[in-house]
């Protein structure tokens, strides 16, 4: 649906799912790597854990549906030839630290003078501007600044930080988007902008509750393993079940899956005293918090007598709000999954494998949004896009891959 | 100088409530869109009745959680299972460009607006239905909370100390990770037909895009056949990587090292100790395979600083380092987000002055414009009579009858 948009990458692993979402809905995306290859390719897992370049599965999830070329834009050469990609981009996006494309005279300034369709996406761990825009900062250090690891672990170990690397996906995604509604505003205005995303930011948004119990109470939350806190109240969300985990969620302002609970354990006959009440007339923001209690218990117990498919079978007939706890083979296996043909395989030559990638970010009826071929090698496209597309002659490339500029 | 907004001209009817559907529609209108909440007095939005509330009092219009999640938003209640309520939806539908919804599946189709009726009302319209697991499938019936999202797509196993059971954030995450890719949908689908001519249905799905942000671990799985279990703090490509004791109760400063240059780095914020350079901290692999001992003999080290003075250290040695900081501190001190302006106050018709939330992204020429949350059926009469040219008779007229309720 992006088709005939072009996309020049230069992101890091903080940036990587950004292209990757325009990539799979048809923008060309381009890739742009040092030479030798982005130091991201050195990230695991591994193809059958051998450490490689041109193993990382963690590059190919992320930089799928792209093609690459390489490019030392420290090089004057270099920012030549990258200056004329630019001139056929609509979107530049990268996370290098604030001031460095500048540095390189590429800029959004430089570039939007030759280009001035272009539109610009930084991701940086906070943006381009502040007190803090020069700080070294990583995904755990960002995370833990954004109050998400204050709020999350046992209260005996360390505040905890999410996994794999929430942060750069959070700010990837809200880049796409920021992307996207730059391109709204280039039909109006003809003229392109930049888009500057805070990684700090999009965590402290994500952390959505923390700041407003701050704000209206004046407490906050300590880190409780597996409790939710709601208002003063603070709920457990995870339940040891007959072969697994379930999550169920005791909320007072939402009376019916309890009620739903209690009529299923009634017809089981283990309802106790709560089988007997009106549930038309019950309101739980009403009962107190031994009373809430009391009844999280019974229906925990009730848990773990069943197994996780019994559990989420009732849950989708009698309306529970609860949920299995899948683990990725489970996810894999999963059949709303497959019924909705979740899962493509993509082919890659040089491994002599194929295997089965996440086909999509969301299903529509108009146009393609899919994973569409494996991430690109190192250098892969050069000859592709400086030959035949920039019409760069043969000696011409020999000569920058000498230099070391490609 | 700003241009203008963003997404001026830009009508959204929404349907959607409690966290997913209206944070994204949140974003539309931040940047510019007009936003219709289709609300009911008598089954109010979930969200509205959410804590925190202004002083503690529960009502819809003091609900702060509500506030964050809808704002710049226009609030209209409306009977829509009435049929002079249906033929309101109808004009409501001729003026929009999109419509959002986050109902149950099937429930938007039995209400009458299903995507094949709405289409016959406006033939570009934009629909986007977001649900946890989808619209088609065996599951389509399954609902839940935010948690789920989560939950079903293998977040929760990840989430943890490798020695105990899952640890669950306390927030909804996939609630805050689905509206991104529904807002991505919109726009696509918004540029899509400029060119085209058409509209489109759109159905995300909680699981479906909270699996993209593990897709390293999906991708273990189908090529390697690993099931990825929890690693607490650490990276498979960090050593040290972690959260580590400050002076202080309950202080923590969090660091982690990368490559060759950040572990020199910290090796002469330590002063060098003799420890670290033992063949055993060499190389990243090698910290690796000894990182229980590496991160005690860190943890000795930052325990011996107050967490601010420890992160200059570090700070000043190029390795990435931070404080861990509470909600207070993004609140009341933080200077990168005050000076970015990230939470900004407004008046609120009841809650009164307050913090609103910015979206973290910055259009150079055209920023978000925050305002703040609309009070339950706030924009009735706006709605009604200027943007669907109700007259004064009518609109008082279907007040009476209840349409409004």
């Amino acid at each position: 649906m992006l088709t005939g948009y072009r996309v020049l990458d230069l992101t890091d692993e903080k940036g990587f799912l950004c292209g990757k979402i325009l990539g799979d809905l048809g923008a060309d995306v381009i890739k742009v790597e040092r030479p030798g290859g982005d130091t991201a390719r050195n990230i695991a897992p591994f193809y059958h854990d051998t450490p490689d370049p041109e193993k990382s599965l963690h590059w190919f999830a992320f930089n799928a549906s792209k093609r690459g070329v390489t490019l030392n834009i420290e090089d004057p050469e270099g920012q030549d030839l990258f200056k004329k990609l630019s001139d056929t981009a609509d979107f530049i996006i990268e996370s290098f630290p604030p001031g460095y494309m500048e540095k390189q005279g590429l800029g959004y300034s430089a570039l939007s003078t030759r280009n001035p369709k272009l539109i610009m996406t930084s991701i940086t761990p906070f943006g381009q501007t502040g007190p803090y825009k020069d700080r070294k900062a990583s995904e755990i250090v960002i995370m833990a600044m954004g109050g998400m690891t204050d709020i999350n672990g046992d209260s005996d170990r360390p505040p905890l930080r999410l996994y794999l690397d929430q942060a750069y996906y959070l700010a990837s995604s809200y880049a796409a988007a920021g992307t996207l509604l730059a391109l709204h505003c280039r039909y109006a205005a003809g003229k392109g902008q930049q888009v500057d995303v805070s990684i700090y930011e999009c965590v402290v948004r994500a952390n959505y509750r923390e700041p407003i119990r701050w704000e209206y109470t004046q407490m906050l939350t300590s880190r409780m393993g597996n409790l939710f806190a709601r208002g003063g109240r603070a709920y457990r969300q995870l339940w040891p079940c007959k072969d697994g985990y379930v999550t169920w969620l005791l909320m007072p302002d939402n009376v019916k899956p309890v009620r739903a609970f209690v009529e299923w354990m009634k017809e089981e006959g283990a309802a106790g005293r709560w089988g007997e009440m009106n549930w038309d007339e019950v309101s739980l923001l009403k009962w107190s918090p031994e009373e809430q209690d009391a009844l999280t218990k019974a229906i925990a117990d009730f848990i773990a007598t069943h197994t996780v498919k019994e559990l989420e079978k009732a849950s989708i007939q009698r309306g529970l709000l609860l949920s299995p706890v899948n683990s990725v083979d489970l996810v894999a296996e999963d059949e709303q999954l497959l019924a909705r043909g979740d899962w493509k395989k993509i082919e890659h030559p040089e491994l002599g494998a194929t295997f089965n990638y996440s086909r999509f970010t969301y299903l529509t009826s108009e146009g393609n949004n899919e994973v569409r071929f494996r991430a690109p090698l190192v250098g892969e496209h050069n000859d592709e896009i400086y030959g035949k597309e920039l019409g760069l002659s043969k000696e011409t490339l020999t000569a920058l891959k000498q230099k070391g500029v490609l | 100088m700003p241009q203008k907004n963003a997404l001026e001209g830009i009508t959204v009817c929404d349907f959607s409530w409690v966290g997913a559907g209206p944070l994204a529609t949140k974003y539309l209108a931040d940047f510019g869109a007009q936003v219709i909440k289709i609300e009911s007095t008598k089954h109010p939005d979930i969200g509205r009745l959410s804590a925190p509330f202004k002083d503690n009092i529960i009502h819809p219009d003091r609900s702060a959680f509500f506030l964050h999640s809808n704002t710049s938003k226009l609030s209209i209640t409306l009977n829509i299972r009435h049929p002079k309520g249906v033929e309101i939806v109808k004009k409501l539908v001729k003026i929009s460009d999109i419509v959002m919804e986050s109902f149950t599946p099937g429930v938007i189709a039995k209400l009458g607006f299903g995507y094949d009726e709405l289409k016959k009302i406006k033939p570009d319209i934009i629909m986007a239905s977001s649900s946890i697991y989808g619209q088609t499938g065996p599951k389509a019936q399954f609902s839940g909370f935010g948690n789920a999202g989560a939950s079903l797509s293998g977040h929760y196993m990840l989430a943890g100390w490798p020695d105990r059971d899952p640890v669950t954030p306390g927030i909804a995450y996939a609630d805050v990770v689905q509206p991104l890719f529904t807002v991505t949908a919109l726009l696509n689908a918004l540029d899509y037909r400029d060119k085209t001519g058409k509209g489109q249905y759109i159905d995300t799905t909680q699981v479906e895009t909270m699996i993209q942000f593990i897709a390293p671990a999906v991708l273990d799985y189908f090529a390697n056949g690993h099931v990825q279990t929890r690693i607490g703090n650490r990276s498979s490509y960090a050593a040290p990587h972690g959260v580590f004791p400050c002076k202080g109760e309950d202080r923590w400063c969090a660091l982690a090292v990368f490559d060759e240059e950040e572990w020199q780095g910290l090796c002469r914020a330590m002063k060098n100790p003799a420890w670290a350079s033992e063949s055993r901290f060499a190389t990243l692999a090698s910290r690796k395979e000894n990182e229980d001992e590496l991160e005690k003999l860190i943890a000795q080290w930052t325990a011996t600083y107050e967490h601010d003075a420890l992160v200059t250290i570090l700070q000043d040695a190029e390795v990435p380092s931070g404080p861990v900081q509470d909600a207070s501190d993004l609140v009341d001190r933080d200077p990168q987000l005050r000076e970015r302006q990230s939470f900004v106050k407004l008046t609120h018709p009841v809650i009164g002055e307050c913090n609103h939330p910015v979206p973290p992204v910055r259009l150079s020429k055209t920023p978000a414009q925050v305002k703040t949350s609309p009070c339950v059926g706030e924009h009735n009469a706006y709605v009604y009579t200027q943007l669907l040219g109700i007259s004064d008779e009518e609109y008082v007229e279907l007040l009476n009858e209840g349409i409004f309720e």
